[in-house]
């Protein structure tokens, strides 16, 4: 059997040879355009771990949820929750924080919670989930301060309907840079098209070759999302399932995804602030 | 989430997965990219290694007692590498082969 099973290889693979087995070295060539450059990356193929062919095989086979909302009904909600959770906290973490908020009844935007009254609730340990283990929220004083500015600009402002018009709207907030806003505006639209360029996605294309390392967040996020997009609509998925995919078996995997990235791609993700 | 969000990104993401049980973890699983000149070398009911190999490339490989690799393992790659993390080892055992096909049986050693 050669490559992939049951997968068509895309068109703008250029294939480095047609028949690959396990011990092959040399693997299909695919090119991508950011920032009006074009440049060529190994696609790789489904079984060779960290490659663009893997994720978008691993994206293919298991299907993540098509609901990426995090709060229950409103844009205030998933703003708080994206808040609350984001770079420097466990996942389970940040979404506690958000029920505890949520219960307190401080998402609200008329009128929106001080922020001394977000930091009352999380600087109490806080409960896993009904019932588990409690743990304190690592930053209970900077977190409040964003939710509670962010719920006053959108007490003050209409929404823009549109998923890209929101995520230019939403980084004129006080706290709110690109990748949360793109997080909040994929989550509350669903929007394909939209990248979350996080730790993990970022570590993830560095080591398949579709992020460059010479570029930088949050300056080039436009260039990290364009190259993205483009590896999903190449591997025929949507950016949101591949990204999806990559955030949580990165997640997933912890210090064991330097088994599928490489440690190179991790010690440069290291640097990465957002 | 670290990272953010990530994605939470990615989102939906914000649960967590459990835990996994290395000992138990079993599952059928098709190899990818067969090396067809390997397939003279192995038969039904042989059982072979499992191993994460970085050269050529990364990838979680059946290999031969010689150590040629047979093919690859796509499926449950994520929970894979989080045991043999753990220093659990893993064997296939083969159960079917059909043409370039090699269906096996992934369990823990």
């Amino acid at each position: 059997m050669s490559g992939t099973r049951g997968t068509r290889r895309p068109e703008h693979l250029r294939a480095a040879r047609d028949s690959q087995h396990v011990c092959s070295r040399l693997s299909p060539l695919a090119t991508i355009e950011a920032g009006g450059d074009r440049f060529e990356f190994e696609w790789g193929e489904a079984h060779q771990l960290g490659t663009a062919a893997f994720w978008v095989q691993q994206t293919r086979e298991r299907h993540p949820e098509p609901d990426h909302r995090l709060g229950e009904r409103t844009l205030a909600e998933e703003v708080v929750a994206c808040l609350l959770g984001g770079f420097g906290l466990p996942a389970r973490v940040g979404l506690a924080a958000f029920r505890a908020v949520h219960e307190a009844g401080l998402i609200a935007i008329d009128p929106p919670p001080s922020s001394v009254a977000l930091e009352r609730v999380l600087t109490q340990p806080i409960a896993l989930h009904p019932g588990g283990p409690a743990v304190r929220y690592r930053f209970p004083y900077q977190r409040a301060t964003r939710v509670s500015r962010a719920l006053q600009f959108l007490s003050e402002r209409d929404v823009p309907a549109d998923a890209w018009d929101l995520r230019d709207w939403l980084l004129d907030a006080p706290g709110i840079g690109p990748k949360t806003a793109s997080w909040i505006a994929r989550n509350w639209h669903g929007s394909d098209g939209i990248a979350i360029i996080d730790v993990h996605v970022h570590r993830a294309g560095l080591a398949a070759g579709f992020f460059s390392p010479s570029w930088r967040l949050p300056r080039d996020y436009s260039l990290f999302e364009s190259a993205f997009c483009q590896v999903a609509a190449i591997g025929g998925v949507s950016s949101a399932a591949l990204d999806a995919r990559i955030w949580r078996d990165m997640s997933f995997l912890g210090r064991a995804g330097a088994m599928l990235v490489g440690p190179a791609a991790a010690a440069q993700a290291a640097t990465l602030t957002v | 989430m670290s990272g953010g969000g990530g994605s939470g990104g990615s989102g939906g993401g914000f649960g967590r997965d459990s835990g996994i049980d290395c000992a138990g973890l079993r599952f059928d699983a098709f190899l990818s990219s067969v090396d067809p000149d390997t397939l003279d070398s192995i038969s039904e009911g042989d059982v072979l290694p499992v191993e994460l190999r970085t050269d050529p490339a990364r990838a979680l490989v059946v290999v031969l007692p010689d150590g040629r690799p047979v093919g690859a393992i796509t499926r449950q790659v994520r929970e894979l590498l989080r045991c043999i993390q753990q220093q659990v080892s893993y064997q296939a055992t083969v159960k079917n082969i059909s043409g370039g096909d090699v269906e096996v049986l992934v369990q823990a050693v």
